[in-house]
């Protein structure tokens, strides 16, 4: 059974169409780049998965469920917002994470604060925003999830920062999990995906495995990108 | 979960709110104390009036400011950014509505409780004479007991009901985009839909009971039995409303949740 299925789905806002029959599905094990200009769907299509908007017609099904409590269990989300309450402490933070999520695996996550120099009795309101996305990305990949859903990761931080996320990334992820990552900023990230998802306008323009696009096409992601979303 | 909910809900409004709540006990200790000075030296009556004028203004605040904080709670902890933590969260909706609705019903009858306290050390003291209390207890043997318990479940429903109401606002405004103006117009809407109802229904009971037309022509002055009838009557609307606004509330934000 596939981690996810998309059913004929779509999404309106009013009269805007912002996702038009989508038909997709993500297998287990995989890294998939979600890649697509600003305002494409990226976003809408990663809020339906994590139950935050609901599809105008059409379903999600994971592990042929639609979301809900059993689907949050296993996903572990990372929105491109900050979306932490500011009046905690890290250590706060930690226990509510402990608290809610099974598979929080707090030594993990103290281990990688401590790389980070943050204390846990740092108040979370005190931190910059850099750190505050950087403690956020330490909660998400804590947990040992079946699908780490993460939007515009490293949208918004400096290069040194990108390389810090992304090997956050790459060496903390549950062994056999998914990984759904959301950006347009390619170059950074194209090296680490598995599977390609190309989206504009609400419409998959391109599902294809990263390796066929390298040498089969002999061309990186980030050029197919450009070419396939010229202004 | 919803006790895990619990114990954060509770101790986000403590971290505010307690603090309001020693600001106002202190404010009375305070009064308390310039008050007995201005009894004796006549140079601290105008700063004990002053004092006196902000321990009032203190304590009308201190149950308003509390009903403001946990709307506000609400708002930003599930409609706001923090929504998106919440709602991704492996628990229910209606686990999540109830830990808000339980929590800040918790603090608005704190909120009342410390007010009162404050009151009385404001005006008596630290040390009460033991007299205000059996005083009070006169006072609530004259009136009829089940008029007392219902007027204490309707404050407490009272409570509940307009926490409810604005919750079931505010998940019907976050469909929209502009989701603070919308919360307001369907808050106006829902709080006329409860009073037009609730008149459409007592209207009847009000024409046609031979008790209430004798009372308001003047014959029956303190009839208990009437009032009770009125007020049972009253807040049996009052709960079916909360109720109905509560599954409201749950079904919008499983259906219609529309964070941005």
């Amino acid at each position: 059974m596939e981690l996810i299925e998309f059913k004929n789905l779509c999404k309106n806002y009013g009269s805007k169409e912002a996702l038009k029959n989508i038909n997709l599905k993500i297998e287990k094990g995989k890294i998939y780049g979600l890649l697509g200009p600003n305002g494409s769907g990226k976003t809408t299509l990663i809020k339906i998965i994590n139950d935050l908007l609901q599809p105008t017609s059409g379903e999600v099904l994971i592990q042929g469920k639609e979301p809900g409590i059993e689907s949050k269990k296993i996903i572990s989300f990372l929105p491109e917002r900050t979306y932490l309450n500011m009046n905690m402490k890290v250590s706060e933070l930690i226990q509510f994470f402990k608290d809610f999520y099974q598979d929080f695996d707090e030594k993990k996550a103290m281990d990688l604060l401590k790389k980070l120099k943050i204390k846990e009795h740092d108040q979370l309101k005190n931190m910059s925003k850099g750190t505050k996305e950087k403690v956020q990305l330490v909660m998400v990949m804590s947990r040992k999830a079946d699908l780490y859903i993460l939007d515009e990761p490293i949208g918004g931080v400096d290069p040194a920062s990108r390389d810090y996320i992304l090997e956050t990334i790459l060496t903390n992820f549950n062994e056999g999990a998914s990984i759904i990552i959301s950006t347009h900023l390619i170059a950074d990230i194209e090296k680490i995906l598995d599977q390609v998802i190309f989206i504009n306008q609400g419409k998959i323009l391109l599902n294809e495995d990263a390796d066929t696009i390298r040498h089969k096409k002999k061309t990186t992601i980030d050029k197919l990108f450009r070419e396939e979303f010229k202004c | 979960m919803l006790s895990k909910l619990l114990k954060y809900d509770f101790r986000s409004l403590s971290k505010i709110l307690v603090p309001v709540y020693f600001v106002g006990l202190l404010l009375a200790i305070i009064t308390r104390i310039a008050n007995m000075l201005a009894k004796e030296f006549s140079i601290f009556s105008v700063p004990s009036g002053f004092i006196s004028a902000i321990f009032i203004i203190v304590l009308i605040a201190i149950p308003i400011v509390t009903f403001i904080f946990t709307i506000l709670r609400f708002y930003q902890n599930l409609i706001k950014d923090e929504g998106y933590l919440m709602h991704t969260l492996p628990v229910s909706k209606n686990h999540l509505i109830l830990s808000k609705a339980i929590s800040s019903t918790t603090f608005i009858f704190l909120s009342f409780l410390f007010t009162i306290l404050s009151l009385f050390i404001g005006v008596y003291g630290l040390w009460f004479d033991a007299k205000i209390f059996s005083l009070l207890a006169d006072l609530f043997q004259q009136v009829d007991t089940l008029f007392l318990i219902l007027i204490l479940i309707s404050l407490f429903i009272g409570v509940v009901y307009n926490q409810v109401m604005i919750y079931a606002s505010i998940a019907l405004g976050q469909k929209h985009n502009n989701k603070v103006m919308y919360s307001i117009v369907y808050g106006i809407v829902l709080y006329n839909v409860t009073q037009i109802v609730s008149s459409l229904l007592l209207l009847p009971w009000m024409l046609l009971d031979s008790n209430y037309q004798k009372y308001i022509s003047g014959t029956n002055i303190i009839d208990f039995g009437l009032i009770n009838g009125f007020m049972f009557f009253a807040l049996v609307l009052s709960i079916l409303f909360t109720i109905g606004y509560y599954i409201l509330t749950v079904k919008v934000l499983n259906k219609k949740l529309n964070l941005e």
